[in-house]
C-alpha cells in the first residue's frame, strides 16, 4: 500500500465515500477504448471526446486543470469522483493497479500493483 | 451579456452552415475519410504540443472588458474559420496531405494560430486571464461574508450550466445523443444514410460540433453512448438555489456586484467549455489547422517548431 497526495491536488468533485478501481493511464484520444466500466481514468487532461469513457468510470484523476476545467465541470453535472492537479501522477501510477480514490483526504492510495 | 454570448454561439453555428451550404455535409464527411489514420484521433494532443511548443506574438491589452473580448472572440474565431475552409479547400481538391506542403498556407496558418492564442488560454490578455481575474475579485468579496469552504463551493457554482442554453459541450452532447437515438434509432451513419439526413439538425449538430464533421467518430461515440446516462441532470439548479440564498446574506451592494461577477465568469465558462470546444481548436477548424502543421512537420522532419518548418519551406530545402 503507498498513499498518494500533494500540495497542488484539488478535488473536482466530491465523493461520499472513497471509490476502488483499476488504473487505466490515457495520454491521448488514442488510448480511450482501454477504459472499462469501474476504471480509474488518469489522464493530463480531459476534453469532450473523454464523454463516454467518463460516464464509465468510477473516478477521474486529471494532472492539469482547475476548478473549471472540463475534468472538474463535467465530473461536478455528473457526480463522478474527481481528483485535479495531481503533478507527478504519472510517474506513480501504471495501467491496472488497484486505487483508492479517496476526495475527502485528497489522497489516491495504490492497493496492489 | 447573457444575450451577447447567445448571438455569438449563433453567429458560430451560422458561418459553419454557410460553409456546409458551400461543400455538403457529405463531401465534408467524405473528405475527413481520406484523412491518414490516428491523424484526428491524435490532433488535439499534437495542436497542443505545437501551442506550448511555440512562441506566439500577440498584442497585450489591459483592463480587458468581457463585452469587448467576446466581440474580439467572434471576430477572430470568423477569421480562422476562413483559413480552415481554405485549408479543406486544398485538401479536397488533393484528398492529401502532401498539397498542405506549403509555405504561403503555413504562414497563413501560423498567423491564424497567433490570432486564435491570442484570445487563448495562454494569452495575457485571454480568455483565462480574463476569467482568473473576475474570479479573483469574486474571491476576494466573498471572503468577507463566508468561510473558505463556502466560498470555494459558490465559486464551483460559476461552472455549472445547466438550464437549457448555457450547458457544457459534453453534457450538450450525450443529451443530442440521445435524441439522435429517440429519432432515427441507433443507426450508424454511411454517405448514403447521411444523404437521406440532410437537413436533419440533430445529426448535422453532431457532426460539425462534436465529431469534427467524422462519421468514424460519430458512430464511435454513438455506439459508446447508447447505453450511457447522465448522472446527476438536476445537479446544477440546485447548486444556484444555493448560491442565490447564500447571497441573500451580504449586502444589496456587494450583492449586486457579486452577482455581476457571476454573470461573467459563467459566461466566460460557457464560452470556454462550450463554444471553444466546437468551434476553437479542439474543433472541426482546428482539425484543419493542426493538419497543415502536420503535413510540414513531416515534410521538414521539424517536430515542433512552426518557424522553423516555415524557413525550410520558404528555402525550398
Amino acid at each position: 500500500m503507498k498513499e498518494l497526495t500533494g500540495e497542488s491536488w484539488r478535488v473536482g468533485c466530491h465523493a461520499e465515500t472513497p471509490v476502488t478501481g483499476r488504473v487505466v493511464i490515457v495520454q491521448s484520444e488514442a488510448d480511450l477504448h482501454k477504459v472499462c466500466k469501474g476504471d480509474v481514468i488518469v489522464a493530463n487532461q480531459t476534453d469532450v471526446n473523454y464523454t463516454p469513457q467518463m460516464l464509465l468510470a468510477s473516478a477521474v484523476v486529471t494532472v492539469e486543470g482547475g476548478r473549471y476545467s472540463h475534468a472538474a465541470t463535467f465530473s461536478r453535472e455528473n457526480k463522478i469522483p474527481c481528483i485535479i492537479g495531481t503533478s507527478g501522477i504519472m510517474d506513480e501510477l501504471r495501467d491496472g493497479d488497484i486505487v483508492i480514490v479517496n476526495t475527502r483526504s485528497k489522497t489516491i492510495t495504490i492497493q496492489k500493483t | 451579456m447573457r444575450q451577447q454570448i447567445e448571438i455569438l454561439g449563433q453567429e458560430c453555428q451560422k458561418r459553419h452552415i454557410a460553409l456546409e451550404e458551400r461543400y455538403s455535409m457529405v463531401n465534408i464527411t467524405r473528405i475527413m475519410e481520406t484523412l491518414p489514420v490516428g491523424c484526428i484521433e491524435n490532433a488535439i494532443k499534437h495542436y497542443q504540443g505545437i501551442i506550448r511548443g511555440n512562441l506566439w506574438y500577440f498584442p497585450t491589452l489591459e483592463d480587458v472588458s468581457v463585452t469587448n473580448f467576446l466581440e474580439r472572440w467572434n471576430a477572430v474565431h470568423a477569421s480562422y474559420l476562413k483559413v480552415a475552409e481554405k485549408v479543406f479547400g486544398h485538401l479536397s481538391e488533393s484528398r492529401s496531405l502532401d498539397s498542405l506542403v506549403d509555405a504561403n498556407l503555413l504562414e497563413d496558418v501560423i498567423r491564424s494560430e497567433t490570432m486564435r492564442g491570442w484570445v487563448g488560454k495562454r494569452s495575457p490578455s485571454g480568455l483565462d486571464a480574463l476569467l482568473n481575474s473576475r474570479v479573483e475579485q469574486l474571491e476576494e468579496l466573498l471572503q468577507n461574508y463566508f468561510d473558505a469552504d463556502i466560498v470555494d463551493e459558490l465559486l464551483s457554482v460559476g461552472g455549472v450550466y445547466e438550464d437549457a442554453c448555457f450547458a457544457s459541450a459534453e453534457t450538450e452532447m450525450i443529451r443530442l445523443f440521445h435524441q439522435y437515438k429517440h429519432e432515427f434509432g441507433v443507426v450508424q451513419l454511411t454517405p448514403e444514410i447521411l444523404a437521406q439526413f440532410a437537413g436533419k439538425d440533430v445529426p448535422m449538430t453532431l457532426l460539425r460540433e462534436f465529431c469534427r464533421c467524422s462519421l468514424s467518430e460519430f458512430n464511435k461515440k454513438l455506439s459508446l453512448l447508447q447505453s450511457s446516462n447522465l448522472r446527476a441532470v438536476s445537479e446544477g439548479t440546485h447548486a444556484l438555489e444555493r448560491l442565490a440564498s447564500f447571497l441573500e446574506e451580504i449586502p444589496e451592494d456587494d450583492r449586486n456586484r457579486a452577482a455581476t461577477l457571476f454573470e461573467e465568469i459563467r459566461v466566460l465558462n460557457y464560452l470556454n467549455l462550450n463554444l471553444e470546444v466546437k468551434y476553437s481548436f479542439k474543433g472541426w477548424a482546428g482539425l484543419m489547422h493542426v493538419v497543415v502543421f502536420t503535413a510540414c512537420s513531416n515534410a521538414t522532419n521539424i517536430p515542433i517548431n512552426v518557424y522553423a518548418m516555415h524557413a525550410k519551406l520558404k528555402k525550398g530545402d
